[in-house]
């Protein structure tokens, strides 16, 4: 339908994800999505940021008094051990620096811009499965009748399942939960 | 903060504040249960059990427990359902499903199901209800299948009733050859592989994104490609040509497993078997690769299967393994009649599978009926198919 072909704004698809458009935005908007890959992964992420900001109060202490300790620790030891030697510029240096400047700025992107968990994870123990939104919301797929029988779990790309035998109806019973 | 706004974080707030105590849910009001028309099953009875409500973060927990009693009202002996769970289909979390398989329910019988589920859905809460249970399929003992089929249903529960008749077909073969001794030892057998079977916790995220370019670029430094060893099972209808993923310590990333059409049917959908070994030689099963979307796979023609994903193992108790071989194995092929192939148990036995793998949901059932209620109950059940 044309009606929903076009590409959503970003902050429309913000609110949208955030429950906060009307009756006909939202219908339009739902539309879209339903539709395009692209859109739909937006919203999630922005669900995710919605999420995580709505947890700030949550936030696990970090021992910031450790970390300053650590760093002045490096400071020192940084100064108690000058370079002997003074090396002088060399220009194929440069391609090297670049490397490891990539390489820094790729670490510090991977590590701690974007820590593991703070995306959507989807877990497989023996105990069930989960979908993890951040560190704060845990979803799991609570299975009564863990203690009695084994649970088998199987992972796909966007969905965990957890099969065991449930203990009052006798039967084997699959949950699913889906990462979207 | 516009009018809007205040008004969103004025229901957002008086949401949160009602549902932040687990209100039990009033079944009426908070889920619809609609099976689609034409359905051939009805709903007799709901039971709520211990459902509730909970807000956290900026968004609604739905602790959902209710019981189902449904009835065949279809002309064909029922042998799996899948229920559709929906709190909300953008929103991670918000979509759930239930399938129960090896049933046995003929014409007019009701079953119970029971539903364990944890969904999310963001505020503020909708007037509605809160979760829709639907319908997303029913397949019966001759094939036949009822339903929308959004999460491929049809094609799992046609693959438990497949991998249903093979196992039960095995243990009357064991029971006719052997009699009941050999039965009992088989399905002992079969509860020692159960409680035996190596395991491993997986966690799955993410692994490439185009915003997230850096990121992979370092984990393509950091990491190292590792191929797959394939095992080959007789009668496959296709042939495993490489496979590579990214592996670092305990993760590995981007599996990607390239295939050909060995046999003179179209294919559909196929699914590879994953296996990882540690250090120390022990081998886990890690997940599958399933190849992404419908194909259109004519015989002689190649495919590939990949995932932009990352898995991060871990075994309860102990440091992270290390992983230093990966193998793979054609685990399921769906043609494009829509029939299923799975290995045959001789070909799981042949390459040390059985060892590796769950068993099947009927095996399960089948040995935990054994475990209960005894080796003539099992005898009977079995005579019943």
């Amino acid at each position: 339908m044309t009606l929903f072909r076009r590409h959503p704004a970003e902050e429309d698809l913000a609110l949208f994800a955030g429950g906060e458009l009307g009756p006909l935005a939202r219908w339009r908007i739902e539309g879209h999505v339903n539709g395009c890959d692209r859109c739909r992964e937006l919203v999630a992420e922005f669900f995710e940021a919605r999420s995580r900001a709505m947890d700030l109060a949550e936030l696990p202490a970090l021992d910031w008094s450790a970390m300053a300790s650590g760093v002045h620790a490096r400071l020192a030891g940084a100064r108690e051990h000058p370079a002997p030697v003074r090396l002088t510029w060399r220009p194929a240096w440069g391609a090297v620096v670049a490397l490891v400047a990539v390489i820094v700025a790729g670490l510090y992107v991977s590590r701690l811009l974007e820590p593991p968990s703070q995306a959507v994870m989807l877990g497989a123990t023996a105990g069930g499965v989960e979908v993890r939104v951040g560190d704060q919301q845990t979803l799991t797929l609570w299975n009564a009748a863990r203690e009695a029988t084994p649970v088998n779990w199987r992972v796909g790309p966007d969905a965990v399942s957890a099969r065991y035998l449930d203990a009052d109806t006798g039967q084997v019973t699959v949950n699913n939960v889906y990462a979207q | 903060m516009s009018t809007r706004n205040s008004f969103a974080a004025f229901l957002l707030a008086a949401t949160a504040a009602l549902a932040q105590t687990g209100e039990p849910l009033d079944p009426a009001a908070a889920i619809r249960f609609n099976l689609g028309p034409g359905a051939p099953l009805e709903v007799v009875s709901t039971q709520m059990g211990a459902s509730s409500v909970t807000a956290r973060g900026g968004a609604l927990v739905l602790d959902l427990r209710p019981t189902l009693v449904l009835r065949n009202s279809g002309a064909q002996t029922l042998r799996g359902v899948t229920l559709l769970l929906l709190a909300q289909e953008m929103t991670p979390g918000g979509r759930g499903s239930v399938a129960v398989p090896s049933l046995n329910v003929a014409p007019g019988q009701s079953f119970p199901v029971r539903i364990n589920l944890r969904l999310l859905r963001p505020l503020p809460a909708p007037a509605g209800p809160l979760v829709e249970v639907g319908l997303d399929g029913a397949l019966f003992a001759d094939f036949s299948f009822f339903g929308p089929n959004r999460l491929e249903s049809r094609r799992t529960m046609t693959a438990w009733e497949m991998e249903a008749r093979r196992d039960r077909e095995h243990l009357k073969a064991v029971l006719a050859n052997s009699g009941p001794p050999g039965l009992q030892q088989e399905i002992l057998a079969s509860l020692h592989r159960q409680t035996a079977r190596p395991r491993l916790d997986v966690e799955v995220g993410r692994a490439s994104a185009t915003p997230r370019a850096i990121s992979a670029a370092v984990s393509a430094i950091l990491g190292r490609n590792m191929e797959f060893a394939f095992l080959k099972l007789p009668g496959a209808p296709l042939e495993a040509l490489s496979g590579v993923a990214q592996v670092n310590g305990a993760e590995a990333a981007l599996p990607r497993v390239e295939v050909t059409n060995r046999s003179n049917r179209r294919v559909r959908y196929f699914e590879i078997g994953w296996l990882v070994k540690d250090t120390t030689g022990r081998e886990f099963l890690a997940g599958s690769v399933p190849a992404a979307g419908p194909l259109d796979l004519d015989p002689g023609r190649s495919a590939a299967a990949s995932q932009e994903r990352s898995y991060k193992f871990a075994v309860p108790r102990e440091p992270p393994p290390a992983i230093s071989g990966m193998r793979g194995f054609l685990s399921q092929v769906e043609f494009a009649d829509q029939t299923i192939w799975i290995p045959s148990r001789q070909a799981l036995r042949d390459v040390a599978l059985l060892d590796l793998l769950p068993v099947s949901p009927e095996e399960q059932r089948l040995s935990e009926l054994y475990r209960t209620k005894g080796l003539q109950a099992l005898i009977e059940e079995l005579a019943k198919f």
